[in-house]
């Protein structure tokens, strides 16, 4: 097995490793500290008077969680029956134009939620699209809706949906066509999707599922926009009302217990013995559809529809004169500037970062690495507000100036927050090796530089590409951090929007949104055909 | 009856031609062994006769039956009466040996009690008894290689075909294993392709060897 | 091609560091908590009539106005921040309270009315929101005054923003100092009795109205103006104009200069710019529709001149202390 414990690790191997974890101490897990530290000082004593509230919580609070873990479930939920089936449709069927379908259903994935909450009240809300096509009471009952539980449900399914898709497809490639072809021979497709090849993949789609969680529990911009109070607010209305980083802080720490659940779940839910093996090639065992393929495909073209092209419509319908793109795209280019250069940076550090904390996670190299995974599911679920307070903290010193007068402190907020994802990523490739590929290479007296950059790397090569794309994303896309901590006059696109929305003209600010969205694929696009070109 | 007849089975794979037009009968009941060099086109052959995949051109019999046109499958690889071991095994790492086992016979309309013997009997012929609850991730290469020969048996098919089945065992299991297969052969009267590059297999098989090299038949 | 990758990345990385650490122009460096829509164009003119470079961090309407506040605080020891320019003395005083702002009298504030301006020159005021009803224009009874949100015929129709954060919680401090505890109390008890929803923010209040949902509500000026802009079918009512009523509260922006500024000089000349008359005009003819606190600045007629209006008498000390002792209070009120 290649997960032990008692693995002998070079000098080389363990200096590297041990820097990540420092770094990773240092830039995440200080400044929460240092926040958690401040949450039982009251008027400088020690003293639990901020959690008070929270061992006995009225029943406001109450209802705040309550709500919070109810969205991320149904959140959670919901992405994974449609994005399961979706990623089993689009990565093992021959659907026509499946290519093409996937790469449009990710695209909600690439912009901050709260455009697309924006796009929808533009069709759902009281003087909506579809109030203005089918009267006015229609857009009373549509605004109901779109306001409450299930408009955020639906928005926040809509743009996370696609993780549970795109990580279906991924571990369909993960599986092996001979495991499938040996119950081919047995049984038809049907029951070798429920036998086989579901229950192969299930273990390895707790990973999305947890992600989407995650991200809905920490969600704000939405439930704020769409009025459904979140207990992210609460801690938000700390900062907010009272300026009280301590209180702040212990209003968050209800996420640590549910993560700590999660992550006890998800051990439950992976074990040796269900490893799915790769045995050979890349090669996937299609599904010929046949004549159902046209049906499929209606089914698939209709959720495109309704989950993508729809909100772009709208904001699209909403810029009226191409002028204002021009206008737009003039006033916010420093910004879209620094958004890619950003988003760029963050993505490779964190890349990099979270691979070492995958292979100490992995292999399990000492006896707490479970608890670095569970540090970084913690931080990815922290309110950002926490973590950006925590940040300037610990680094606006004099001496450390360099770092927070600079965007080096965007990036280790970015650092701070997302590792999880990378590593996340990373892990799920680092358990589909063979064990001995690398160990027959130790054994061959080889540097742990050289199996690293020689072996282990392009082994997870694709894993490390998808880590950099989803990690692009996430910076680009970043609103919480790069709000509080972008230095004076270097904001990002996202932030510009966010910052000039109240008030702005509401063409522009669709106009803005459809370059936001632009400026997303198009980087991912020129990466995708490099990518494409360098497997060939 | 299940005889295996193939006629001028052309298969290409990208710009390379794996088989070409290879017309061969194997006899109901019989023994074959395919021997040839890598790459030769052998394990194709097998998954053609299998329906994992369709050749360009030509037919595929099994028995009175045409189940493979002119690049159709005209009958679903479940429904030919196949049992396969694959060469990597392709044994279910979230199955126990038990259950690896019974997957195919859940779908054979048998009892739980008829399953129930039909698993023991061939657990006890293969030595398997003490893994039966064992994930066959656990178990030595030559134990996963029983498995997989058990997993197929079971199923009393009507063909077997096997893929460098002994690669992975010792001389006396190789022993033992071919000893079971014919003896099963004998009771349950199916027709046995094999591919393998030992040509002693098919001597201790007592098998007609058949050669390929460069996707045509040769002389053996 | 697949070093080639890494080797692109890697560059990026590298320009995108060195791009942020390269060598500083002469500049200022301001936090704006009003909206970055109508604060910018001032601090471009800023840029273009001084030749001094503005860094802004801004803030939104989504975070009350807390975000770089919370920033000024945290980064109390080290600030990065020449000036603040707060959408409501409130916050200025709070930085004055914790050592973060320095005194600084400008010489274009003599003419601001003392009672916008700290007395040791910590803040000083300019262009002003207002607190003002807006409501249908069928309403009837018309609304004249806030005590309406208790008024049983108006039961279920109002709405007002979350007093715990922003303009509300001012107007609420302000209440609380004007009328003593106990009588603050009953009203807001009464308020609750009588049904009243409560938005997110002054522009949902607002939106909540436009889309008639709800008869009238207590928003800002601006939010206001923008909703008739929308919606021909409201009015705007300056509350509480009558001879003994308490008079509408009227909201300034205020500047701060932070104490240890990086730029102290360049914080002065922007602190002079702000609080010149020729910003008050222009503030007045932005879509933030906000009142000259000077008599003799020209306005655009929906914007009425400050001396046209009976204010409230409000003391921002004072108003500072009672947010700190009215805070649980409006917590419970908003949470039961």
């Amino acid at each position: 097995m290649i997960s032990n414990p008692r693995r002998t690790l070079d000098r080389s191997e363990k200096t590297v490793l041990w820097l990540a974890t420092g770094l990773l101490i240092v830039v995440g897990l200080l400044p929460v500290l240092a926040m958690i530290g401040k949450s039982f000082l009251v008027n400088g004593k020690f003293s639990l008077d901020l959690y008070r509230d929270f061992l006995s919580p009225a029943p406001y609070r109450k209802l705040l969680l309550f709500n919070s873990v109810t969205l991320a479930a149904c959140t959670a939920t919901a992405s994974t029956l449609f994005g399961v089936p979706l990623g089993l449709l689009l990565g093992k069927t021959t659907i026509p134009l499946r290519g093409l379908l996937a790469t449009i259903l990710t695209t909600p994935l690439l912009i901050p939620p709260y455009i697309l909450a924006t796009a929808w009240h533009k069709i759902l809300g009281s003087h909506g699209l579809l109030a203005l096509w089918l009267g006015p009471e229609s857009g009373v009952l549509t605004a109901t809706w779109l306001f409450g539980l299930p408009g955020c449900v639906f928005v926040l399914s809509s743009a996370f949906a696609p993780i549970v898709m795109l990580f279906t497809i991924v571990q369909i490639r993960m599986i092996d066509p001979r495991l499938e072809e040996a119950g081919r021979l047995c049984t038809r497709w049907p029951a070798t999707l429920r036998a086989i090849t579901l229950p192969l993949m299930l273990s390895r789609l707790s990973l999305p599922i947890i992600l989407v969680f995650v991200l809905a529990l920490g969600e704000m911009t939405v439930p704020s926009l769409l009025r459904y109070p979140v207990l992210p607010v609460e801690s938000f209305m700390q900062f907010a009302a009272f300026y009280n980083f301590g209180a702040a802080t212990a209003s968050a720490m209800p996420l640590l217990f549910i993560c700590a659940i999660i992550l006890y779940l998800d051990g439950l839910m992976v074990n040796d013995t269900d490893r799915p093996i790769r045995l050979r090639n890349n090669s996937v065992l299609m599904i010929d559809l046949q004549v159902w393929g046209v049906a499929a495909f209606i089914v698939v073209a209709g959720i495109v529809v309704l989950s993508v092209v729809a909100p772009f419509f709208a904001l699209l319908a909403d810029v009226d004169s191409p002028r204002l793109y021009i206008d737009a795209f003039v006033s916010a280019r420093d910004s879209i500037v620094r958004s890619l250069a950003y988003a760029t940076a963050g993505a490779t550090v964190l890349t990099l970062v979270g691979f070492l904390c995958s292979y100490i996670v992995h292999l399990r190299l000492s006896p707490w690495s479970r608890g670095l995974d569970f540090i970084l599911l913690f931080l990815f679920s922290l309110p950002s507000g926490v973590i950006a307070i925590g940040l300037i903290t610990i680094w606006n010193t004099g001496a450390t100036q360099w770092i927070y007068s600079t965007p080096v402190i965007v990036l280790f907020s970015y650092l701070a927050q997302y590792s999880a994802l990378p590593s996340r990523l990373s892990q799920s490739a680092l358990s589909n090796l063979p064990p001995n590929l690398i160990d027959a290479a130790k054994l061959a007296g080889v540097s742990w530089f050289s199996r690293t950059w020689y072996i282990l790397l392009p082994l997870v090569k694709d894993a490390l590409l998808l880590s950099w794309a989803a990690s692009f994303i996430f910076c680009l896309r970043d609103v919480g951090l790069t709000l509080t901590l972008h230095p004076p006059g270097a904001d990002t696109l996202p932030v510009w929007i966010f910052t000039f929305m109240p008030n702005a003209p509401p063409r522009l600010i669709s106009a803005l949104c459809v370059i936001a969205v632009v400026i997303t694929l198009v980087p991912l696009g020129l990466f995708y055909r490099s990518l494409r070109r360098i497997q060939a | 009856m299940s005889r295996i007849c193939l006629e001028t089975v052309h298969y290409t794979h990208g710009t390379r031609d794996i088989l070409r037009g290879i017309s061969l009968e194997i006899p109901h009941a019989s023994r074959v062994t395919i021997v040839g060099p890598s790459g030769s086109g052998k394990t194709t052959l097998l998954r053609i006769i299998a329906g994992l995949e369709r050749p360009w051109h030509g037919r595929v019999f099994i028995g009175q039956r045409l189940v493979c046109a002119d690049g159709l499958n005209l009958v679903d690889p479940s429904r030919r009466g196949i049992a396969m071991v694959f060469q990597d095994l392709a044994l279910w790492p979230h199955f126990t040996v038990r259950e690896n086992i019974e997957f195919g016979l859940r779908r054979r309309g048998l009892t739980r009690l008829q399953r129930a013997v039909r698993i023991d009997d061939i657990l006890q012929r293969m030595q398997l008894e003490r893994y039966a609850s064992v994930f066959p991730t656990l178990l030595s290469g030559g134990e996963q290689q029983r498995v997989a020969i058990a997993r197929a048996l079971v199923l009393h098919p009507a063909v077997l075909l096997m893929d460098e089945p002994f690669s992975n065992v010792d001389k006396v299991l190789r022993e033992h294993l071919i000893r079971q297969i014919t003896e099963f052969q004998r009771e349950y009267d199916f027709t046995l392709a094999m591919v393998t590059h030992d040509d002693s297999d098919a001597v201790r098989f007592e098998a007609r060897v058949i050669g390929l090299a460069d996707g045509v038949m040769i002389p053996a | 091609m697949k070093k080639r990758l890494v080797l692109i990345l890697v560059v990026l990385s590298v320009i995108a560091l060195y791009w942020s650490l390269r060598p500083a122009a002469d500049f200022v460096v301001i936090y704006v908590s009003h909206d970055r829509i109508f604060s910018e164009p001032v601090l471009r003119d800023f840029n273009t009539d001084t030749g001094i470079q503005v860094r802004a961090i801004y803030d939104t309407e989504e975070t009350k106005g807390t975000g770089v506040m919370n920033r000024l605080i945290a980064e109390r020891d080290h600030p990065q921040a020449d000036v603040y320019w707060a959408n409501e003395p409130l916050r200025t005083v709070v930085l004055k309270k914790k050592g973060i702002s320095a005194p600084y009298r400008s010489p274009n504030a003599v003419d601001i009315p003392d009672s916008f301006k700290d007395p040791h020159g910590y803040w000083t005021g300019f262009a002003a929101r207002a607190r003002v009803l807006l409501m249908r224009n069928d309403l009837k009874p018309m609304p004249m005054s806030i005590a309406a949100y208790s008024d049983a015929r108006l039961q279920n129709t109002t709405v007002i923003a979350n007093p715990l954060f922003g303009t509300t919680t001012t107007h609420a401090a302000a209440l609380f100092v004007l009328w003593g505890p106990d009588r603050f109390r009953n009203f807001m008890a009464q308020v609750k009795t009588n049904g009243v929803k409560i938005a997110s923010s002054n522009g949902e209040s607002a939106d909540l109205i436009i889309s008639g949902e709800f008869a009238f509500g207590l928003v800002d000026s601006d939010d206001a103006v923008t909703a008739t802009e929308k919606n021909t079918a409201l009015t705007i009512v300056y509350p509480d104009q009558g001879e003994n009523e308490i008079g509408c509260l009227v909201i300034p922006n205020a500047v701060a200069l932070i104490k240890n500024a990086p730029h102290e000089q360049n914080a002065k000349k922007l602190i002079d710019y702000l609080l010149n008359k020729d910003t008050e005009r222009k503030l007045a003819f932005s879509g933030s529709a906000q009142m000259p606190l000077r008599s003799g600045i020209s306005t655009p007629p929906h914007v009425p001149q400050i001396n046209k209006l009976k204010t409230m008498r409000v003391d921002y000390e004072q108003m500072a202390s009672a947010i700190e002792k009215i805070q649980l209070l409006l917590k419970d009120w908003v949470e039961h």
